[in-house]
């Protein structure tokens, strides 16, 4: 359902533990936020978040929790767990390293 | 610096603590799939009501935002799916399935199941007694505490003669002199009647020098060792037995301490008794420290068995170079007895073995080829019966099944039926274990050691997965390799035995044919040299002399 940009798994990966280290959210609340804070540019589908949410949790990134959510329903809630913040550090100074060097490339005349 | 130090040891408890929450979690996506599969659905269920909302809060009737969402999540099951594959849970389910599989297709053919069954459980079997022969005799060290450095000392002479015996005078001068060892002992052992209480039969008896317990660093399970007044003394009166003749005479009981043996006429008194299974020399049940007797045996009569304990950090080409050295100085000094008479050392479980050594690993080497014979054997069989399933494979590839799930799924078919005849082979190997024992000759050593252990068991299932992957793979890469269209066609089942099959089939039939050839000429070697072996000349009328 991604409409302008296709997102590479690991920068899925990146967003969402962005998204989660401010606050524990569930899957629709993260998907909500990545579109707000990204100008409606981003819009992560189904089929792309929850896969990536479960890898997540199986490597121990993020740990997450039933609750009741703002509509009354239950929702399972994810955080970010200590190693998931450092996981974070690191694969954002990745990022940042990787997007510089491609806009050295492509501001080039 | 310290900062960093401590750095360190939190980050590597965190390490810790992340994989005890990873294991825990991978643990619990095994055994709790069904409420794992549940929360998935209550999961993505919520995320698609939330979507409903919003499509109904812009403005869409209830219908139209269930379908349009609906739309937008294309293929719920497949993002379950991949969400379960996360979790690594296809990979179990899998598996599951294809043992299943595995169980109705021998189910399906229990005739040829049962045929390769015992054609393999034999084959196992065979190997498996064999192995643990080999295991009890020439592998597994000897049951004495620092095996390795226990050496027996052997006479040999510059002629090239070697008898494992030494005499008492050599040995003393041995002991003395040399300081490689941190004990040394001497013996001998004899079948002698004894009496115990009102029984009276043949006891096999070790005398003992006073070093010897120590050579062996065995130590008493009860009572005591012979003091050293006792050692000394040359007429102790004192006996130490055996755990089992403790438990056959005494029914173990704690008073047996003090109570009198007969042997060979003398009185002895019982001191101790020694550790179960400890039986040396040969079948000893009673130990008596070295008499005066034996003392005085010249140095002409070698009767004594020798052995010593290596120092530690002393290696067996010191110890020999030392004791050759005492050996020349003996020459010069005694030149009646010790012309040319050196001393060798070896370490013991190598000079026990040597003997049938090499025998016992052609032996292994015969029932593995017979196992080969077996493992061609049960590849035809399965050959022929992937032929028959080219069809029923041509509709699994045609629905979708990747190569390597058939190859899996006919690989754990073979799995299967080698773990079955691997636990038949396991109770061939118990039954033939006890007749093999029974059958040997009476100079194979250390045959109370032999048993079906951990390393037999070890043995036995790699043989196992070995033979289930030796006689599945050639077929499944075989059968899966099938040309889908050509099989689904209206003779489906016609030989698709095309040339490939047939030859591979032929090849295995040649490889059985030459092995058992190999296997035919080996026997036959084997027998005439047994029997010429026997007709040899011994010099003197047997019939007239014992």
């Amino acid at each position: 359902m991604s409409k302008p940009t296709d997102l590479v798994q690991g920068t899925l990966d990146l967003l969402i533990l962005k998204t989660i280290a401010l606050e524990p959210m569930h899957g629709w609340a993260i998907a909500q936020r990545i579109r707000q804070m990204s100008g409606e540019v981003l819009q992560v589908g189904q089929g792309a978040l929850y896969p990536a949410l479960h890898k997540l949790e199986q490597n121990g990134w993020i740990s997450a929790e039933w609750a009741v959510s703002e509509n009354n329903r239950r929702a399972r809630y994810y955080t970010l767990t200590k190693a998931g913040r450092q996981a974070l550090k690191q694969e954002a100074a990745q990022w940042e390293r990787l997007s510089a060097a491609i806009s050295l490339i492509v501001r080039t005349a | 610096m310290g900062a960093l130090v401590r750095g360190d040891l939190a980050d590597r408890t965190d390490g810790l603590m992340r994989l005890f929450t990873i294991l825990r979690l991978r643990l619990r996506s095994l055994l709790s799939r069904q409420s794992i599969d549940e929360e998935l659905d209550e999961e993505l269920r919520y995320h698609l009501e939330r979507q409903i909302e919003v499509e109904i809060a812009a403005g869409r009737s209830r219908e139209e935002a269930r379908y349009s969402a609906l739309r937008s999540v294309r293929d719920i099951e497949q993002r379950k799916e991949e969400c379960r594959d996360m979790r690594g849970l296809n990979l179990i389910d899998n598996l599951a399935q294809d043992l299943r599989y595995a169980i109705r297709g021998l189910r399906r053919n229990p005739g040829f199941a049962c045929l390769a069954v015992v054609v393999m459980a034999l084959g196992i079997g065979a190997n498996t007694a064999v192995f643990s022969v080999v295991n009890g005799v020439l592998l597994k060290p000897l049951a004495y505490r620092d095996p390795a450095r226990i050496v027996t000392l052997s006479t040999i002479w510059r002629s090239g003669a070697k008898l494992s015996l030494a005499a008492f005078p050599d040995f003393r001068d041995w002991h003395d002199q040399s300081t490689a060892f941190s004990a040394m002992a001497c013996y001998r052992s004899s079948d002698e009647p004894g009496m115990t209480g009102s029984s009276a039969e043949y006891v096999h008896v070790a005398s003992v020098s006073e070093e010897f317990f120590e050579t062996l660093a065995v130590t008493p399970v009860l009572g005591r060792l012979f003091s050293a007044e006792e050692r000394k003394s040359g007429n102790s009166g004192k006996a130490l037995i055996s755990y089992s003749y403790w438990q056959s005479h005494f029914g173990g009981s704690d008073s047996v301490l003090g109570r009198q043996l007969r042997i060979s006429g003398d009185s002895l008194t019982i001191v101790g008794v020694l550790p179960p299974r400890f039986h040396f020399p040969d079948t000893s049940d009673i130990w008596r420290p070295s008499d005066a007797v034996d003392r005085k045996h010249p140095r002409t009569s070698l009767s004594f068995h020798a052995i010593g304990r290596l120092k530690p950090g002393v290696s067996l080409e010191q110890a020999q170079a030392q004791l050759t050295s005492i050996a020349v100085r003996l020459q010069r000094q005694y030149p009646n007895s010790n012309k040319d008479r050196s001393v060798a050392v070896a370490r013991m479980r190598d000079d026990m073995v040597s003997n049938v050594r090499l025998t016992l690993y052609l032996l292994l080497g015969a029932v593995c080829l017979v196992l080969l014979i077996a493992c061609a054997n049960v590849a035809t069989l399965l050959l022929t019966k992937a032929t028959d399933r080219t069809r029923e494979i041509a509709v699994r590839v045609a629905v979708g099944a990747r190569r390597s799930r058939i190859i899996r799924q006919l690989i754990s078919e073979s799995l299967l039926l080698a773990f079955v005849s691997g636990s038949g082979g396991l109770m061939v190997a118990i039954a033939g274990l006890k007749a093999l024992i029974a059958l040997a000759p009476a100079d194979v050593p250390r045959l109370t050691e032999i048993s079906i252990d951990g390393p037999v068991l070890a043995f036995t299932f790699t043989v196992s997965v070995l033979c289930s992957l030796l006689f599945g793979l050639a077929p499944a890469l075989y059968a899966s390799r099938v040309d889908s269209n050509d099989a689904l066609k209206q003779g489906g089942t016609r030989s698709v035995a095309s040339g490939r099959s047939s030859r591979l089939r032929s090849a295995l039939v040649i490889a059985e044919i030459a092995l058992s050839v190999v296997l035919l000429a080996g026997a036959g070697l084997l027998i005439k040299s047994f029997v010429a072996l026997n007709n040899v000349a011994l010099g003197f009328a047997r019939s007239t002399c014992c």
